[in-house]
């Protein structure tokens, strides 16, 4: 599990604390940057999940420079402005970048991480797929965004050794934790579509990578984190089928 | 003098009478000549003979005599060039070419059966010639044998005999033959016996027979009276005149010149009434010319008028067209301009409503926060914090409150002049409600009121979400406001039959009259310049239910006095 890392572009250093200290205390992995210089340095350094942009550095609108640097240069990363400008122009221009979202300060905070969780919902298309619900998630090639509490986090899909349907929900079971989310394990299956995600049973997609051992005769399969999951005849005959080795 | 008058008289009368009998004479010809020339025409086949024999019957001379001409050049038998001759000399005669046709009559042979016609034409074209011996020579070869010769052959023979004597002035033969004439003549025949009378009374008295000369001119002159010839009339009359003027009877001659004068007049008159008639007609004729050129000249005037008034009246549908179609342009654009005013009333109206909350509503707080202020300051003072604490806490919250006066007035003023953004998507209704609330939080607390936000986080709604977060800030705003402390307030959700679901907000609160429950009901229909501010409508109430109608739904509020209002939000549902 990883914290979702946000930069924030803000010159009043008190509200860029502010700002900070309160999507830290949401867990979220925060760097501030006072303009955009600054900003474009970090972000070639560093990738981020979100960017969170006020729109008026020093008197001029850098946050909208930004935005336009991130389209230009072709970085997918969902952003949104959060600033005090009402003006229409100023507002029509910051459309035109096609920011996830515009907040006026102040700003409602639980109205902020909600902006937070729909922008990666658009972000993925996966609308509804996160914000409404606890235990929502949005899934990626790479991670899977899952909501916790007010918050979002990020796993690994990699760090995953298999994932597990219980009842209503999924279960990802990595090295140490583990993750209800709210999918079916088709949907994941289907969303994922990675190859290293192997169905080994109804109920179990394994990640072919963390197979320590298979015991056919027995059904089992042993990862490497030693637990055991069983494997049904139909999808091992299917995995046989796929894997000649094994033949 | 009395002779030379006397004789102008006489060659006057003789020359037509002369013209009389030559007609005659060729009419009888004729007759003759038909019958041979139509055997002729029978037997043979001489077609230019026939030709000109057809010529000379229909007494087409010209023809007649280059026809003939033509048929000499033939062979013909002498029988055919006797008529041909014949027809030919009376052609020639006729166009007056003497010396031709006495060349035909003389080659017409002398053992023919024309030997006495064309003795009589011989006559007759010396006579012409004025040649009076020889035609007195050839009419006396004639007379030996005319006992064959016919009626008016004879007449015309004699005539121009007795004329031919006359000229000679052998009066006593002249006297003869007009004699001899006289005796053929019928008793009938009233012209040519009162010129035979004339001519004899000429001749007697050219001879100085007055005796027998007076009376036989009287004669003529009683027959002309009663016969209608009018210049024999007037001849007898001026013969008689002449005669009583010689004779020196005056009185008379008088008379009798009276009477010529009133034949002179008659035939003047009859000429002159001709004339007159004739000028009557012309002038008819000119006056119709005039009435048609007048009427021509109408009928132009007429055209060009009428010209006129079409043109005109094209002109006029033009211009009356183009009247329509500015006018209407006019109208339209005073629709125009009467929907603008309309518009910039309630706009203005708007403004001026929007001023007054300004102004009203934000007076009042401001002029708490600056005793709360003063009040934290005596607090510092007498070192109270406590007092700080509670003061500050009072102020905060009147600030919150007027901040969210402001809002509302901006979103209000956004909306009016449809800058608000509007963009339905859907939404979780937990998140919205929650996040609605946070803002109030600390407002509610200073209340100690509870807030249950019961919606179930699976419901999802399709709003524009900054409509509905005001909407919900509003309606949490007026519980609040409403709700005595320690009161609570509830958010739930209701399903509502044929796809529609109601959030309920639900306080403890004082209530609303009725009255006012029904005015709320029914703000959806007023507009703003409509709103009696005293009766404390704000515009938070007015903002819901405009957000609320433009998100397809409706706002009901139910409400008991002191124990609680509901207000119910109806949207469309959606199912997920």
């Amino acid at each position: 599990m990883k914290k979702l890392k946000l930069l924030v572009l803000e010159d009043q250093p008190q509200e860029a604390n502010e700002i900070k200290l309160f999507l830290e205390n949401n867990n979220y992995d925060v760097i501030v940057s006072k303009n955009l210089d600054e900003a474009k340095q970090i972000a070639e350094i560093i990738v981020f999940d979100m960017i969170v942009l006020d729109i008026l550095i020093n008197g001029k609108p850098e946050g909208i420079n930004f935005a336009q640097y991130l389209n230009k240069q072709g970085i997918d990363i969902p952003f949104l402005f959060v600033t005090s400008v009402q003006s229409k122009l100023i507002f029509d221009q910051a459309k035109l970048t096609n920011p996830f979202s515009y907040l006026l300060k102040p700003y409602n905070k639980l109205e902020l991480l909600f902006s937070l969780e729909l922008a990666i919902e658009s972000h993925y298309q996966q609308s509804n797929a996160l914000s409404y619900q606890p235990k929502n998630a949005v899934l990626s090639p790479i991670f899977f965004f899952i909501k916790k509490k007010n918050s979002v986090v990020k796993v690994e899909v990699q760090s995953i050794s298999y994932i597990e349907v219980k009842e209503k929900y999924c279960c990802l079971k990595c090295d140490k934790d583990q993750y209800q989310i709210k999918l079916s394990l088709t949907r994941i299956k289907k969303t994922l579509s990675n190859p290293d995600f192997k169905q080994v049973h109804r109920n179990y997609l394994v990640n072919i990578k963390k197979i320590k051992k298979i015991y056919f005769e027995d059904n089992l399969i042993l990862l490497d984190n030693n637990d055991k999951i069983s494997f049904s005849e139909r999808y091992k005959n299917l995995f046989i089928k796929d894997h000649i080795i094994f033949r | 003098m009395i002779n030379k008058s006397l004789v102008i008289i006489l060659f006057f009368t003789s020359v037509t009478l002369e013209f009389l009998f030559c007609q005659v004479s060729t009419q009888t010809d004729k007759k003759k000549l038909y019958q041979k020339g139509k055997k002729i025409c029978k037997t043979d086949t001489q077609v230019i003979f026939c030709k000109a024999f057809n010529f000379y019957r229909n007494k087409a001379f010209d023809s007649c005599y280059i026809y003939s001409n033509m048929a000499f050049s033939e062979n013909l038998s002498k029988e055919k060039r006797d008529i041909l001759n014949y027809i030919q000399g009376v052609s020639a005669l006729n166009k007056k070419l003497y010396k031709k046709a006495l060349n035909n009559f003389h080659s017409i042979s002398s053992t023919t059966d024309y030997q006495n016609f064309k003795n009589l034409k011989l006559g007759q074209i010396h006579l012409k010639l004025e040649k009076y011996d020889s035609a007195i020579y050839y009419y006396q070869r004639w007379d030996t044998n005319s006992i064959h010769t016919d009626l008016v052959f004879k007449k015309n023979g004699y005539h121009n005999l007795a004329l031919s004597y006359l000229h000679k002035k052998e009066f006593s033969n002249a006297k003869k033959y007009f004699d001899k004439e006289l005796e053929l003549i019928h008793t009938a025949d009233t012209l040519e016996i009162i010129t035979n009378k004339m001519e004899l009374a000429n001749i007697y008295y050219t001879q100085y027979k007055d005796e027998i000369a007076i009376p036989l001119f009287q004669e003529a002159y009683e027959l002309a009276k009663s016969f209608s010839n009018l210049e024999l009339k007037l001849n007898t009359s001026k013969n008689l005149a002449v005669v009583e003027k010689n004779r020196k009877n005056y009185k008379k001659s008088i008379e009798y010149y009276t009477v010529y004068d009133k034949w002179k007049d008659t035939i003047w008159n009859r000429d002159k009434i001709w004339e007159l008639t004739e000028r009557d007609k012309e002038l008819a004729v000119a006056q119709k010319q005039n009435e048609i050129t007048i009427q021509k000249e109408k009928l132009k005037q007429r055209n060009i008028q009428r010209a006129n008034l079409i043109i005109g009246t094209v002109i006029l549908i033009i211009f009356s067209g183009f009247l329509c179609y500015f006018y209407r342009k006019l109208i339209l654009s005073n629709k125009l301009i009467i929907y603008q005013q309309e518009k910039l009333k309630s706009v203005n109206k708007t403004k001026d409503y929007l001023f007054s909350v300004v102004s009203h509503d934000l007076r009042s707080p401001i002029n708490t926060l600056k005793k709360q202020h003063q009040q934290i300051l005596d607090c510092m003072i007498s070192k109270d914090f406590s007092g700080v604490e509670k003061t500050t806490k009072t102020a905060i919250a009147i600030t919150e409150d007027t901040f969210h006066l402001l809002n509302n007035v901006l979103h209000w003023s956004l909306e009016q002049s449809d800058q608000l953004l509007f963009n339905q998507h859907i939404y979780p209704l937990q998140s919205l409600v929650a996040q609605t609330w946070y803002n109030l939080e600390t407002i509610a607390k200073t209340k100690e009121i509870t807030f249950r936000n019961q919606v179930n986080t699976a419901i999802l709604i399709k709003v524009d979400k900054e409509s509905l977060k005001i909407v919900l800030r509003n309606l949490f705003d007026n519980a609040i406001k409403y709700t005595r402390a320690k009161g609570s307030i509830t958010v739930t959700t209701e399903m509502i039959p044929e796809d529609q679901i109601a959030i309920v907000i639900k306080d403890t609160g004082i209530g609303i009259s009725n009255e006012r429950v029904v005015q709320i009901n029914h703000l959806k229909d007023i507009s703003i310049d409509r709103i009696d501010r005293s009766k404390g409508i704000g515009l938070g109430l007015l903002l819901c239910q405009t957000l609320i109608r433009k998100n397809n739904g409706t706002l009901i509020v139910h409400s008991t006095l002191n124990s609680g209002t509901q207000m119910k939000i109806v949207l469309p549902f959606v199912n997920t």
